[in-house]
């Protein structure tokens, strides 16, 4: 993803996933389904743990650390 | 061996499980440590920092878990790895499981030979469930 947005020749650390969300919920042209699935995603972020939610770093490298730090105490 | 060999934890800070049978100064060494290692960026000094049997198994995970990532980005990018993955993960071998957490000392069974490793951080009571 980080090489897409760079071939796009967009900086990924200015795309605030939770902008593009809110502009997929509110934009009328866009097929229902989506508009819906966006909505599903603001919801959810709305209702982390603020504590929890503003610590997670979301950088591609913490995300993917997560991802393992669960696989591994999963696997134990 | 038990169904569920992983150390049960008390919270979660900042997507890190912190384990139980920790006093709260403890709990607030371990947090600032976490908050140390997200700022680390080196695949280097992640290595280091999740192979010293001196710093807190959580962050100790944290770290191994960030080189990891950071390994598999240089992997996608056809970056050369500067740390080998195969020391990386015998160096945070048993640390979260029951069965290798040391009665004695914050950190692992395997992180030395036998028990109460030297050079780690000695708890502050042993554990409660010692047979």
């Amino acid at each position: 993803m980080r090489h897409a947005l760079a071939e796009l020749g967009t900086d990924p650390a200015l795309v605030d996933p939770l902008r593009v969300l809110a502009s997929i919920a509110a934009d009328r042209s866009m097929p229902p389904t989506a508009r819906v699935a966006a909505c599903k995603a603001l919801l959810a972020a709305r209702d982390q743990d603020p504590a929890e939610a503003s610590a997670v770093v979301g950088d591609a490298i913490s995300v993917r650390a997560q991802e393992l730090l669960a696989a591994r105490r999963k696997a134990n | 061996m038990e169904e569920d060999d992983a150390i049960p934890i008390v919270e979660v800070y900042r997507g890190v499980g912190i384990e139980d049978q920790q006093p709260p100064e403890r709990i607030g060494l371990v947090k600032r440590e976490i908050d140390r290692v997200h700022r680390m960026s080196g695949t280097d000094e992640l290595f280091a920092y999740a192979s010293d049997p001196l710093n807190p198994p959580e962050p100790r995970m944290l770290a191994g878990a960030r080189a990891e990532a950071l390994c598999e980005l240089a992997a996608e990018e056809r970056r050369p790895r500067t740390i080998s993955l195969e020391r990386l993960r015998a160096a945070t071998a048993g640390l979260g499981t029951q069965r290798w957490r040391d009665p004695y000392s914050h950190c692992s069974l395997l992180d030395q030979p036998g028990s109460g490793a030297a050079g780690a951080v000695a708890r502050e009571r042993p554990l409660d469930d010692l047979e």
